[in-house]
């Protein structure tokens, strides 16, 4: 037995892989697509009114949305802000903090390297989730129904840009990965983000 | 964005869309069920998106380069919770249905697989990536972050042990 006639036995005998056809150039395309995006935001943000989130990172990302308590900003010093103006040239203000659970040191790794992760993230390559995505559309169509069969305005709900929540609520993920994939505990870690847009309309 | 970053998104896609098939193909064959295979490529490409500013210059180094993030991305592959898009479900199903993961049985097959099993799991790896993969020993090399010049040396002692196994009369080239 030669060398290419070793290399062709080892290469007949691996495990077999699903069939490269058609259908198959469909679902690779798809998940491509979704996975991988050309697009980016760019400065396209459109927050509108208030949202807040905090969680603790052990719970993942599903445990977000508190709104209501963006008064959490005041008297603390972020760990992350990012500001911008939106389409309708409010001013607005993301900011993020990161600490321990009850119990754990403010300097345990898990949180430090929580913040590390914050604080090395590149706001505006942040990825969408198109199963995110879905589930704010499906929120912010609830809740705008909502709001209008009792009359309310609608004007400034938060929910009214999934886009914008998709990539708020992608940050605790970020950070979640991040301190995992330091070989630590993310349930140590809490998070609490925030973001407000004021100023005219 | 600028056009920079516009050419480099571009490029990044281009090489993910070129490989992403051999890249399931070597997460296939390497997950039971194969059926996970969707959801490790689909986790590897959102961190290689996410890694792309960090992507060789050289386009030959694309390829390992990708590959790098399929072997990470299925050695961290036991997280607790995934979160499913629709199009990794929809290649999961795929998957389930084919025959995608399972083994030839004829007897050759059954040979050379349990000599390549009682390879050290380096070589082994090493010797999969060339031989099932296509890659050459020095993409293989920056698959696993190792030197090319310890890639070669492994390969040339797996070729030799597999072969002191499948053909101890000597008769190798």
């Amino acid at each position: 037995m030669n060398d290419a006639e070793l290399r062709e036995a080892h290469r007949a005998a691996a495990p077999l892989v699903a069939p490269r056809d058609e259908r198959m150039a469909a679902l690779l395309d798809a998940v491509v697509s979704e996975r991988v995006r050309l697009r980016r935001r760019g400065r396209r943000r459109l927050f509108l009114g208030v949202a807040s989130f905090a969680l603790m990172l052990g719970g993942t990302g599903a445990a977000l949305a508190v709104p209501g308590v963006q008064e959490w900003w005041f008297g603390f010093s972020p760990d992350r802000t990012d500001q911008w103006t939106n389409d309708t040239r409010q001013t607005c203000q993301a900011s993020y903090i990161v600490g321990p659970i009850p119990g754990v040191s403010d300097t345990d790794p898990a949180v430090l390297a929580a913040r590390e992760t914050l604080e090395g993230i590149d706001f505006e390559s942040v990825a969408i989730d198109e199963a995110v995505l879905k589930r704010g559309r499906e929120m912010a169509a609830e809740a705008l129904a909502a709001a209008e069969q009792k009359g309310q305005p609608t004007r400034d709900m938060w929910f009214n840009d999934p886009d914008a929540w998709a990539i708020f609520e992608a940050i605790p993920e970020i950070v979640f990965d991040g301190v995992k994939e330091q070989g630590l505990d993310p349930s140590r870690v809490s998070l609490e983000g925030g973001f407000d847009c004021g100023g005219p309309k | 964005m600028s056009a920079r970053d516009r050419a480099q998104d571009r490029r990044f896609e281009t090489a993910v869309r070129q490989n992403v098939s051999d890249i399931l193909a070597y997460l296939e064959r390497r997950i039971d069920p194969a059926a996970d295979a969707a959801d490790i490529l689909s986790d590897a490409l959102f961190t290689a998106w996410k890694k792309r500013a960090d992507m060789p210059f050289d386009d030959a180094a694309l390829r390992p380069w990708l590959f790098a993030f399929a072997r990470n991305t299925l050695l961290n592959a036991r997280r607790a919770a995934r979160r499913r898009t629709a199009a990794t479900n929809e290649l999961r199903n795929f998957l389930t249905q084919s025959q995608s993961g399972t083994k030839p049985s004829t007897e050759g097959a059954v040979e050379i697989r349990m000599a390549v099993a009682k390879l050290p799991d380096d070589h082994r790896e090493l010797i999969e990536l060339v031989h099932w993969e296509g890659l050459s020993v020095a993409e293989a090399a920056n698959v696993l972050d190792i030197p090319p010049s310890t890639a070669r040396s492994r390969y040339a002692t797996a070729k030799r042990l597999l072969l002191a196994v499948l053909d101890p009369a000597g008769t190798a080239v």
